[in-house]
């Protein structure tokens, strides 16, 4: 630091008996050293700043004063806590939007449907070469056909056991195995993969989740021990809906 | 004896600028006390430091408002006289440092001025000051 640099920086700064000086301020010191000029200019800003804590020393704030700063205190409103304050009302607001997100995301993402499975039924409506195998059985009874064809655990609620399938295939979808058998009868697919791998769990188990899928399919998914059973039905989500609820009677 | 609640015991080193500024005890009473009434009641000042911050900017804005008098009018001694006759914004950065109310940065806002002139202007006022003290006071 040069000494103009030092001088500037020890205007600043007032001497303190009880409190050693900054180290800034020591080398600020020994810098200025270097010019006698501003050296003397220090030293009076020393005696000057004396005679300044001198006087301001003699100065007794009267005791009437003071009474009268505290009564003024006393009767100054107390703060409290005020909703329309613009910064509380951020706060109240920016909370209950953290209240609604996560409601959404604690309670509405269980009873949407599943996304896994939406990937799963647009990816089995794409066209694609005929890989299925006729079969003119009722589909409940297929379990054993998929065990050979290397597909285990295809299961379809008791109630729509006895529809015919007249095609089955284990198909390769969104990288899962799925079993799948058509219904024509119902103009519908029943589709059967493991939930596991893709986190699906509809709770409670063995109720429906349902949804339109597009202008022309909806679709409807229940879970059991960790197994997914889904429907795919042309028409629209009433008719599924109603077909589940037959299914219920 | 009355004594100040901890936030505002800062208003002792206020009522001592006031009485240099304004010259008279109860007119520095009064500046201190109105300061106060204005911001006391502030609900969105939460912090302390940003309380004493705003009370000692507004209570230098207010300082300026009083009436000249006469060094026979004056409450304190000529040493409290010369520094009543300084010219601001050093009369003010003076107090306020020899008061030791606010570090070097703050000091420096609440005068409304940047860290860079606040040398100059501390210079300037203690030369000033300086002249107008004799060894007698």
């Amino acid at each position: 630091m040069n000494p103009r640099a030092a001088r500037r920086l020890l205007s600043t700064h007032l001497e303190d008996p009880n409190a050693a000086a900054p180290a800034a301020i020591q080398s600020a010191l020994k810098d200025l050293e270097g010019s006698s000029d501003l050296l003397a200019e220090y030293n009076a800003q020393l005696a000057t700043d004396k005679q300044v804590q001198a006087l301001l020393a003699e100065v007794q704030v009267p005791d009437e004063a003071i009474a009268v700063l505290v009564g003024k205190i006393k009767s100054a409103p107390t703060r409290y806590f005020n909703p329309r304050d613009p910064a509380m009302l951020s706060v109240l607001i920016g909370f209950l939007l953290l209240i609604a997100v996560l409601t959404w995301n604690f309670l509405g993402r269980p009873a949407a449907f599943p996304s896994d499975a939406l990937s799963i039924a647009e990816e089995f409506l794409k066209p694609r070469e005929q890989t299925f195998e006729a079969v003119g059985q009722p589909a409940g009874s297929l379990e054993d056909w998929f065990v050979l064809k290397g597909f285990d655990g295809f299961r379809v609620p008791s109630r729509l056991k006895n529809y015919i399938a007249a095609e089955a295939a284990i198909l390769k979808l969104d990288n899962q195995t799925v079993a799948v058998v058509t219904v024509p009868e119902q103009n519908a697919q029943f589709l059967v993969f493991s939930g596991k791998p893709l986190g699906i769990e509809i709770t409670p188990h063995g109720t429906w989740r349902s949804t339109q899928l597009d202008l022309e399919n909806a679709i409807a998914l229940r879970e059991e021990n960790g197994m997914c059973f889904m429907i795919i039905k042309r028409g629209s989500l009433e008719n599924l809906e109603y077909f589940l609820r037959q299914d219920l009677e | 004896m009355s004594q100040l609640p901890k936030e505002w015991r800062f208003l002792r080193a206020a009522w001592v600028y006031a009485l240099v500024v304004t010259g008279r005890s109860h007119a520095a009473t009064e500046l201190v006390s109105s300061t106060l009434g204005t911001l006391a009641g502030r609900q969105d000042i939460a912090s302390p430091k940003r309380l004493k911050r705003l009370f000692f900017a507004s209570l230098r804005r207010e300082s300026f408002k009083p009436e000249q008098i006469s060094e026979e009018e004056f409450a304190g001694d000529r040493g409290l006289w010369a520094m009543h006759q300084l010219s601001e914004p050093g009369r003010s950065a003076l107090l306020f440092l020899h008061l030791r109310i606010f570090p070097t940065d703050q000091l420096a806002d609440v005068l409304g001025k940047s860290e860079n002139e606040l040398p100059e202007i501390l210079s300037t006022a203690r030369a000033e000051l300086a002249t107008k003290l004799t060894p007698a006071s």
